[in-house]
This record gives structure tokens, C-alpha cells and sequence, in this order.
């Protein structure tokens, strides 16, 4: 299985995906016109991973986004939950706001991020 | 020295409505994703240039992000008018405010979606913010519906909106949104 990588644009994260170390990491700003189609690479990787029953872990560190990428990203959280593998969740936020946006993600996917202050 | 006399009757009437003391960034004309993206950048350079705190400019380029797309999305361009973005200050408030033409159909929706969300409870809005954006479903164009919502949301419902006629079977949009500048999360 191939590293999944998107280059950032002006308006859309960088995307790493090491398939190696099931570490998946979405940086950046995140406020593409299509957020569906922006998220359907990452989430085909995904379910090519899940299937491997390897521990995974997701690192969020997004400056801003907008609606459609967060309902992209619980999408992603929902499939996540979905396995009985392992999974964590690293939220990383400059301020209450960003943080705030992990927390109802985590509400309602109902998986444990962890938050980290940057 | 503004000459334009459409800039110029935009920023009166503006002014006068929300009391803006000092602009930050006035965008009148053509919008697309471009324009957005640059736009929501310039706002928080000069977001951090008047010190305002962090929280406040996270929020702030939500809720212009949404408003932006909002216009970028309903723009018809075949009425000949304009749309405008502006975002002012007074003493305690950041001011956002976005004007463009929609349709009849567009007016009903939007209508509908902003009184329900202003009606609701404060204590209760946050629980009513998570349901929905469970519930919602991503559109194969990308829309979950959600941008109004975050919009009312992440300025703590503090919304106001006017419609009116504008030429047949369109309607002029004017939203404002005010932000806390001394808010601290949603």
C-alpha cells in the first residue's frame, strides 16, 4: 500500500498519510469548494488501512475550516469508530475556539481525542 | 478620498446601521474562491495588527469564511447588482457584513433557517449546533447546510439579517453578524 500525500493550497491542508506507521496527519487550512470531494482520497486510504486491523493515529492541527470540512472530518471519525482497531486522535489547537471544534467531534463520534495546546 | 458614489452610498448606509468606527476590509464586486481565501487572510493580518486575541480572530475567519462562501455560492450575476463584504469596528464589537441578490427560493430557505436559529434558547443553542451538524448530510457538491448555522453559532447569535425586494423574483441579503471582540470561545 502506497503514503498517501496532497500538497497544501491556499485554501486546502497539507495531507500525510504513512501507511507504515498508521500515522495520518491533516495541517493547515481547510476550506476547499468541495469538501467531499477533497476528503474522498483520504478516506479511501483509510478504509484500505482500516483493513490491515493496524493501530492507527490521526493528527488535526487546523488553523480554520469551513462547515462542509468539518462534517467531512466527522465523517472520517465516524468510519474511524466503525473498527475495533486502535485509534488515536491528536487535536491540536492555538486557541479555545479550534479546541472547542475537536471537542464536539469527539462528542459525537465518541471516540478519546487527545488535545494538545500549541 | 472615496469618489465611487455606489462605495460611498454603501459605506454611509452601512455605517449608519452598525455604527462602524473603523473599516478593516471592504470588498465590493466580483467574489469566487480565490477572492475568499485571500480575503479571510487579509482580515486576520489586520486582526492581529489591532491585537485582538486569538480566540476572536479563529472566530472571526469562520464566520467570514461561511459568509464568503454564502456569496460565492448564491451570487447571480445576471441581475446586476453587486455583492458587498465588509468588516468595521467600534469600541467593543467587530462587525461583519455581507450583501448579495438571491432568489426567491434561496430568500424562503435562508429566511427560515436564520428565525429558527435566533429564536432559540442561548443556554440550549449549543446542543441544538451538535444535533444538527450530526444529522446533516455532505451534498455530492460538498454542502452539509451548514453555513448559516455556524455562522449564528459561532457568533453566539448575535445575527441580524434584512430582505428586501429587489427585481423580479430577487431579493437583496443583508447580513450582519456582530462578534464579542473580548469573546472567549463559542
Amino acid at each position: 500500500m502506497k503514503n498517501l500525500i496532497i500538497e497544501p493550497t491556499i485554501g486546502t491542508p497539507k495531507v500525510e498519510f504513512d501507511v507504515k506507521t498508521g500515522f495520518l496527519k491533516i495541517a493547515g487550512i481547510c476550506t476547499p469548494e468541495n469538501p467531499k470531494q477533497f476528503f474522498e482520497p483520504i478516506m479511501d486510504k483509510l478504509n484500505d488501512f482500516q483493513a490491515t486491523g493496524k493501530a492507527l493515529t490521526i493528527e488535526i492541527f487546523l488553523e480554520y475550516f469551513n462547515s462542509g470540512s468539518s462534517k467531512a472530518l466527522l465523517n472520517l471519525f465516524m468510519e474511524t469508530a466503525k473498527t475495533s482497531n486502535e485509534t488515536n486522535i491528536h487535536w491540536l489547537s492555538e486557541d479555545e475556539e479550534l479546541k472547542d471544534a475537536g471537542i464536539i467531534l469527539e462528542e459525537i463520534s465518541g471516540l478519546k481525542f487527545k488535545y494538545f495546546d500549541v | 478620498m472615496i469618489e465611487d458614489p455606489k462605495i460611498k452610498a454603501l459605506l454611509n448606509d452601512i455605517g449608519d446601521r452598525d455604527k462602524i468606527k473603523d473599516y478593516l476590509l471592504v470588498i465590493y464586486g466580483q467574489f469566487n474562491q480565490d477572492i475568499l481565501v485571500s480575503a479571510v487572510k487579509l482580515i486576520e493580518k489586520k486582526l492581529i495588527l489591532e491585537k485582538f486575541p486569538a480566540n476572536v480572530i479563529t472566530k472571526t475567519k469562520i464566520i467570514c469564511t461561511e459568509m464568503l462562501q454564502n456569496i460565492t455560492k448564491h451570487k447571480q450575476e445576471n441581475t446586476g447588482v453587486l455583492p458587498y463584504f465588509v468588516v468595521g469596528t467600534n469600541d467593543k464589537t467587530l462587525n461583519i457584513l455581507s450583501g448579495n441578490i438571491i432568489t426567491e427560493a434561496s430568500k424562503t430557505i435562508i429566511e427560515t433557517k436564520l428565525n429558527e436559529y435566533i429564536k432559540i434558547n442561548k443556554n440550549s443553542f449549543r446542543s441544538y449546533y451538535v444535533e444538527a451538524f450530526k444529522n446533516s448530510v455532505l451534498s455530492s457538491k460538498g454542502n452539509a447546510g451548514l453555513g448559516l448555522l455556524e455562522i449564528v453559532y459561532r457568533s453566539n447569535q448575535n445575527v441580524k439579517f434584512k430582505m428586501q425586494d429587489a427585481a423580479k423574483g430577487y431579493f437583496s441579503f443583508d447580513l450582519d453578524v456582530i462578534v464579542n471582540a473580548q469573546a472567549t470561545g463559542s
